[in-house]
C-alpha cells in the first residue's frame, strides 16, 4: 500500500510542477499594471486583438476551403494517381508555417530567380505588379492556410468516407440533385469533423509566432514577446498571455462541442463507397486542383529550400553539425522524459478506478493547446523565481550563490517542452493502453500479482509501437518549436528552428535554407507514420 | 403491378443474377429470400433503377421502366425504398427526414402528409426528435414513413429488420404487413430469414446460385420445392436415395424403393424406370412407430418445448424426426420409425 501512495504523491508533485507555469500566468491578472495597459490600449492592443482574431478566423476559413474540397474530391471521385494525391495532400503537415513564409518571401524577392526571369521577359516596369508582396496579414493567412489545411483534410476525409453510400441513393430515389445532396446531406454530416479541424487550425494560428513576427504583423504572440523583451514588463506579458489563453479556450470549447456533435452524426457504415467517374475535362481539373495545393504548400518550397541549401548557400559544416547536435539533444531528452511521464500517468489512470486521475491527465493535456510563447513566459517566471529563492537560501545557509541553476541551462527548455507536449505523448500511451483489455490485466495479475511484472511483461511489449510513435511525435514537435526555444534557450545555444529564424530575420534567407530543410525532412517522419496509419485503417 | 420478364444483372461482366418471371398484383406483398450474396439486393436496386439490368424487361403499373432500350430514371419510377441500414439522415429531425422526399409538395401539403404518415406509424409525438434519440424499432418506422410519404407505386425494402433485435422483428414484420395491407401498397421485401418471409409475404421468391429458383406461396415452397436449393433452404429435412421401380404412365403412379421401404405416389414430374432419385424427407414425414421393424439410433437431439427434434441414423442414412416431446429418448438409444410422406418430392439424378 505504501508503494502505491509514493507513486501517487510523485504524480501529484510532478503535475503541480508542470501546471505551475499555467497557474502563474493565470494569477498575473490579479496584479494589474494600469500605466502599461493604458499605453497598450492607446497604441497596439486593438491591433493585437483584431489581427489575432482575423488571422485565426481567416486561416480556418482558408483551411476549410482547401481541406474540405480536396477531401471531397478524393473520397468521391476516381482521380488519376489517387494514392499519390492522397499522400501529397498530407505532406504540408511537415512544413512549419514560418519556414514556408521565409521561402516564399525569398522566392518573391527582388533578386530572386523568378524576378530575374520576369524582368527579362516583361521588362523592368511590369514585374513588380505580378509578384505579390506577402509580408502582411493576408500573406500570413495564406501561409498558415496552406500548411494547416491538412488538419481539416484528414478529418473531413474520414467523415466523407464514413458516410453511408445508400444516403446518396435515398436522395436519388427522392429525385434530389447531387448538388442539393451535397449541400443538405454530405456537408452537414461532415460539419462536426470540419469544425474540429478548423478549431485545431485556429489554435495553431493563435500559437503562431514565427510567421507573424517575420511578416511584422502585430498579434498577441508577437505582442507578448515585445512586451517582455521590448518593454521589459513580464507582468503585462503574462496578462497578455492569459488573455490569449481566453481565446484559445473559446476555440477549445468549439472543438469539444464539434466532437460531441460529431458522435451523433455517425452513420453505421458497412459498405464501401464506390468512387464515381468524371468526364475527362472534369477529371483533369480535379486532378490539377488536388495537385496544385501540395505543389504550392510543399513541393515548390521544398525544392527551393533544397536548391538554396545545396547549390547557392555556403555551408558551414561545423556550425551545422553543432546545430543538429543541440537540437537532437534537447528533442531526445524531452521526448524520453515525456514518454516516461506519459507511461507513468496513463498507467496510474488505468490502475485507479477514481476518475480523478483521468481528469488530472486531461488537465495536463491543456498545455498543448497553449501557444509556445505563453508557456515560455510562464516557465521563465517560475524558473526565475525558483532560482532567486534558491540563491537567497544558499547564500543565507552556506554563503554561496549557485547562479541561474534552472533558467540558465538546457533544463528550462526541457521543462517548457514537457509542459507543452506531455499531451502528445499521453494521447499515444493512453490509446495504446486502451487497446490492452482490462481482463488481460486481471488474467496477468491472477498469475503473478506483481504490478511491475504486469508492466514489464505485458504492457510494455504491447505498448512498444505507441511508445515509439509518442517518442517520434514529441521529438519532431520539439524540433519545430520556435517561440519557446527562442525565449528560453541558454546563451550560445542554438537549435535548427531558432537558427533558421535568426538567419531569416537577418534577411539571410539563403543561409536559413539548410536548417529549414533539415526541419522539414525530419518533420516528414511523423507524416509518414500518419500516412501509414491512415492507409492501414482505410483498408 | 410489378412485372419482371427475364432480366439478367451483370457486374464487371460477371453474371450476378437471372430472373425469368416475377409478377406482383396491386396490393400484394412479395418477399425475396436467399442466402447472402445471392443477388437479392441487386435485384431490388435494378427495380428501383439504381442499377441497370443488362437485358430483360421491368414494368411497374403497366409502364415499362426498363428494357434493352429504355431506362426510366430513378426519380421517375415512383418507388419508395427502405435501406438495410435504414440510412436516416442523422442531422435531420424525424419530420425533416420525412419531408426530404416531399420537395414537390406545397408547404401545406407537406405538413399534412407528414402528420398522416407519422400517425400511420404511430410516431406523431416524435416528430421533432433526432434519429439518435429513438430506439431501433422507432428508427425503422421512421424509415418506412419516409419511404411511403411520397405515395410511391411500389415499396422496396432491403432487409428492413436486419438491424433489429430478433424478438422485435416478428412483431414489426406483422405490423408492417398490416400497414401495407391497410394502405393497399404493393411491396417487395428482401430478407434472408424465412420466418420473416412467411410472416410477411403473399408470395416468395427463393434466390440462390445466381438465379430465381422458385416464385410461389410459402406453402408450395415448403411442400413442393422446385429445386434442391429451395428444398434445402426452406424448412428442415434431409434427402434419401431411391430408385424408381414402377412407372405407370397412364395413371401417373410410380413406386420408389428406399432404405425405409417402398413409396407409392403420383409422379410430380416425369421420371423414367430405374431412375435414381433423391427424395426430400421432412422431419414430420418420419413418424414414431414402436411396432416397426426399422429401428434408428439417436445421434443427437434438440428439445424444442412441445417437440423434440431427433437426428437419427438408420443404416447409413441420416434422418431428422420431429416427435411430441413426451417421447423422450436418450442419445445412443433407438426406436422404431416409419416413413409417411404426404407430398412426394424427388429430384432426379443426372
Amino acid at each position: 500500500m505504501t508503494k502505491f501512495s509514493t507513486s501517487k504523491t510523485l504524480a501529484i508533485f510532478i503535475a503541480s510542477v508542470l501546471l505551475l507555469p499555467l497557474i502563474t500566468i493565470a494569477s498575473s491578472i490579479f496584479t494589474p499594471d494600469t500605466q502599461t495597459w493604458q499605453h497598450l490600449l492607446d497604441t497596439v492592443f486593438t491591433d493585437y486583438v483584431i489581427n489575432s482574431i482575423v488571422l485565426a478566423m481567416c486561416s480556418a476559413i482558408g483551411a476549410i476551403l482547401l481541406g474540405t474540397s480536396t477531401a471531397y474530391l478524393i473520397t468521391r471521385y476516381k482521380l488519376p494517381a489517387q494514392l499519390f494525391l492522397q499522400i501529397s495532400l498530407l505532406l504540408p503537415l511537415a512544413m512549419p508555417a514560418y519556414i514556408i513564409a521565409y521561402t516564399y518571401t525569398g522566392m518573391f524577392e527582388h533578386s530572386s530567380v523568378i524576378h530575374q526571369f520576369l524582368r527579362e521577359f516583361f521588362g523592368q516596369s511590369e514585374q513588380t505588379r505580378i509578384l505579390p508582396n506577402i509580408r502582411h496579414l493576408f500573406g500570413a493567412i495564406c501561409m498558415l492556410s496552406l500548411v494547416l489545411y491538412p488538419y481539416v483534410f484528414i478529418l473531413a476525409r474520414a467523415a466523407f468516407q464514413q458516410q453511408h453510400p445508400s444516403l446518396r441513393e435515398v436522395s436519388k430515389l427522392a429525385g434530389v440533385s447531387s448538388f442539393r445532396h451535397f449541400i443538405f446531406v454530405e456537408l452537414p454530416l461532415a460539419r462536426p469533423a470540419i469544425l474540429t479541424g478548423a478549431a485545431l487550425v485556429m489554435m495553431e494560428a493563435l500559437a503562431d509566432y514565427g510567421t507573424v513576427a517575420y511578416f511584422g504583423v502585430n498579434t498577441f504572440s508577437t505582442g507578448i514577446y515585445r512586451t517582455w523583451f521590448g518593454m521589459g514588463n513580464r507582468n503585462v506579458a503574462s496578462q497578455l498571455s492569459s488573455l490569449l489563453c481566453v481565446f484559445v479556450f473559446l476555440v477549445l470549447v468549439l472543438e469539444k462541442y464539434a466532437r460531441k456533435d460529431g458522435r451523433r452524426y455517425v452513420t453505421n457504415q458497412s459498405m464501401t463507397t464506390q468512387l464515381r467517374s468524371l468526364s475527362v475535362v472534369k477529371r483533369v481539373c480535379a486532378f490539377i486542383f488536388c495537385l496544385l495545393i501540395p505543389l504550392v504548400a510543399f513541393y515548390i518550397p521544398l525544392f527551393q529550400l533544397g536548391w538554396w541549401a545545396f547549390f547557392v548557400a555556403e555551408i558551414n559544416t561545423q556550425g551545422f553539425v553543432e546545430l543538429i547536435k543541440n537540437t537532437f539533444l534537447v528533442a531526445f531528452l524531452s521526448a524520453s522524459l515525456l514518454v516516461v511521464l506519459a507511461v507513468f500517468y496513463s498507467s496510474l489512470a488505468r490502475q485507479n478506478r477514481s476518475q480523478v486521475w483521468h481528469k488530472l491527465n486531461q488537465i495536463l493535456c491543456l498545455g498543448y493547446a497553449l501557444p509556445g510563447i505563453v508557456i515560455a513566459v510562464g516557465v521563465i517566471v517560475v524558473a526565475g523565481t525558483f532560482d532567486r529563492q534558491l540563491n537567497y537560501a544558499t547564500r543565507y545557509l552556506f554563503d554561496y550563490t549557485p547562479g541561474l541553476v534552472l533558467s540558465g541551462g538546457v533544463g528550462i527548455l526541457v521543462f517548457a517542452y514537457s509542459v507543452r507536449y506531455l499531451s502528445v505523448a499521453l494521447q499515444n500511451t493512453e490509446t495504446g493502453l486502451a487497446r490492452v483489455s482490462k481482463q488481460m490485466d486481471e488474467a496477468a495479475l491472477s498469475l503473478n500479482p506483481s504490478r511491475w511484472r504486469l508492466f514489464t511483461g505485458i504492457h510494455f511489449p504491447l505498448l512498444r509501437a505507441s511508445l515509439l510513435s509518442a517518442m517520434l511525435l514529441v521529438f519532431v514537435d520539439v524540433l519545430k518549436e520556435l517561440p519557446a526555444t527562442l525565449v528560453l534557450r541558454p546563451f550560445n545555444f542554438n537549435t535548427l528552428a531558432v537558427r533558421a529564424y535568426e538567419l531569416a530575420t537577418d534577411e539571410r534567407l539563403i543561409d536559413a535554407a539548410l536548417p529549414a530543410l533539415a526541419i522539414v525532412l525530419v518533420g516528414l517522419l511523423p507524416v509518414c507514420l500518419l500516412i501509414y496509419q491512415l492507409q492501414r485503417s482505410s483498408k | 403491378m410489378l412485372d419482371i420478364q427475364g432480366i439478367t444483372l451483370e457486374y464487371n461482366n460477371n453474371l450476378v443474377l437471372e430472373v425469368d418471371k416475377l409478377h406482383l398484383q396491386k396490393g400484394e406483398i412479395g418477399c425475396i429470400l436467399g442466402p447472402s450474396g445471392s443477388g437479392k439486393s441487386s435485384f431490388l436496386r435494378a427495380i428501383s433503377g439504381l442499377l441497370t439490368p443488362s437485358s430483360g424487361r421491368i414494368s411497374i403499373n403497366q409502364t415499362v421502366v426498363s428494357d434493352g432500350k429504355k431506362h426510366v430514371s430513378v426519380e421517375n419510377r415512383q418507388v419508395g425504398m427502405v435501406f438495410q441500414d435504414l440510412c436516416l439522415f442523422p442531422h435531420m429531425t424525424v419530420k425533416d427526414n420525412i419531408a426530404y422526399g416531399l420537395h414537390k409538395f406545397t408547404a401545406q401539403q407537406k405538413a399534412q402528409r407528414i402528420d398522416e404518415v407519422l400517425q400511420l406509424v404511430g410516431l406523431s409525438e416524435f416528430a421533432s426528435r433526432y434519429p439518435f434519440e429513438l430506439s431501433g424499432g422507432q428508427q425503422q418506422r421512421v424509415a418506412i414513413a419516409r419511404a411511403i410519404a411520397p405515395q410511391p407505386q411500389l415499396m422496396l425494402m432491403d432487409e428492413p429488420f436486419s438491424s433489429l433485435d430478433p424478438e422485435l422483428r416478428e412483431q414489426l414484420a406483422s405490423d408492417l404487413r398490416k400497414l401495407l395491407k391497410s394502405l393497399n401498397i404493393t411491396a417487395l421485401v428482401v430478407t434472408h430469414d424465412q420466418h420473416e418471409a412467411f410472416a410477411l409475404a403473399d408470395k416468395i421468391a427463393v434466390f440462390d446460385k445466381l438465379r430465381c429458383q422458385q416464385w410461389d406461396t410459402a406453402y408450395k415452397l415448403y411442400h413442393q420445392p422446385a429445386s434442391l436449393e429451395v428444398a434445402s433452404f426452406i424448412g428442415e429435412g434431409c434427402l434419401i436415395l431411391g430408385e424408381v421401380v414402377q412407372n405407370n404412365e397412364i395413371t401417373g403412379q410410380i413406386a420408389i424403393d428406399t432404405v425405409l421401404g417402398r413409396l407409392n405416389q403420383y409422379a410430380s414430374k416425369p421420371v423414367a424406370l430405374k431412375q435414381k432419385v433423391s427424395i426430400l424427407v421432412r422431419p414430420d414425414d418420419i413418424l414414431l412407430d414402436e411396432s416397426s421393424d426399422k429401428t434408428a439410433f439417436v445421434v443427437d437431439k434438440q428439445f424444442r418445448g412441445a417437440h423434440i427434434m431427433y437426428k437419427l441414423k438408420f443404416q447409413d442414412t441420416l434422418l431428422s424426426c420431429l416427435t411430441p416431446s413426451h417421447h423422450n429418448c436418450q442419445v445412443g438409444e433407438s426406436f422404431g420409425i416409419k416413413l409417411d410422406i404426404q407430398h412426394l418430392v424427388y429430384f432426379i439424378h443426372d
